[in-house]
């Protein structure tokens, strides 16, 4: 993401959602408001989108989410704020234009991190939201778990031999062919 | 190892979510959690064949039936989300 030049447009294609925030559960609450789309002109505006993209790492996570639910209207505006990015990023205009739309949203931006900067880290009194993966080398509950998953899976493995043995006869079902272009589909922008 | 990982018992064995999500409203039309440690190089490469002609079967099924939503397959893992995210970067 801190290249100088935009991806190509298959990586574009095929990892975009990553670039929104979407799977890095260990930055990103994910909300779903995004700051640009599978359409959008990321060759044109990629300084913006790096922009963004950095501060939805930063600026759109646990600390964040917690002010907003103390009251803070921070994480809307700032998801306001994505929306307004999405819809200028879906346009065309002149590299003159998009550098002006570019330094519009990223000092917009940089504001929000100023406040965002002042917010208190979330109390250790309350759940994270994401789970945190045990570290001790023997957990209990993870064995008795496990002994609980192998115990349902013999099960299920003698109840498919004993009692369900019309799941393991060939299918009845007859394979129906789709005709689709060998070539499939082709990204439109 | 598909589905196994939907054992909500045990969080702490390293997973992925394999998804095929609808790219414009990014909503998911499955999600399936696999348990990496059944992964090896040779059924991974598998997964990946398997879901994107899956993908493939999704889009040109929307392509004929002339509705404009189109899927992409993600697996995602923190993992894969670094290397996603640095390929860029060399």
């Amino acid at each position: 993401m801190s290249l100088q030049y935009p991806p190509d447009k298959h990586w574009w294609a095929h990892n975009f959602p990553f670039v929104l925030g979407r799977g890095d559960s260990d930055h990103v609450v994910w909300d779903g408001n995004t700051f640009c789309g599978w359409n959008s002109h990321y060759e044109l505006y990629w300084g913006l989108i790096q922009r963004a993209y950095d501060f939805c790492i930063k600026y759109r996570g646990e600390k964040e989410w917690r002010a907003y639910e103390d009251g803070n209207d921070h994480w809307l505006r700032s998801s306001a704020l994505f929306e307004e990015i999405k819809e200028a990023v879906a346009e065309v205009v002149d590299q003159e234009h998009a550098a002006t739309i570019t330094s519009d949203f990223t000092a917009r931006m940089e504001r929000l991190a100023e406040e965002a900067d002042n917010f208190p880290l979330p109390s250790e009194d309350r759940p994270r939201l994401q789970k945190e993966q045990s570290t001790s080398i023997f957990n209990f509950q993870r064995w008795f778990s496990r002994v609980v998953d192998y115990v349902s899976a013999s099960w299920e493995a003698v109840k498919l031999v004993l009692l369900e043995r019309y799941k393991l006869s060939p299918r009845l079902t007859v394979t129906k062919s789709i005709n689709y272009p060998p070539e499939g589909d082709e990204f439109l922008f | 190892m598909f589905t196994a990982g939907h054992f909500p018992r045990d969080i702490t064995r390293p997973r992925g979510g394999s998804s095929i999500i609808e790219r414009s409203s990014l909503y998911s039309v499955f999600d399936e959690i696999v348990l990496l440690e059944y992964l090896t190089p040779e059924t991974r490469q598998q997964l990946e064949m398997f879901n994107r002609k899956k993908e493939k079967l999704y889009n040109d099924t929307m392509q004929e039936l002339q509705l404009e939503f189109r899927f992409i397959w993600l697996f995602d893992t923190r993992e894969a989300c670094k290397v996603a995210i640095r390929s860029r970067n060399g």
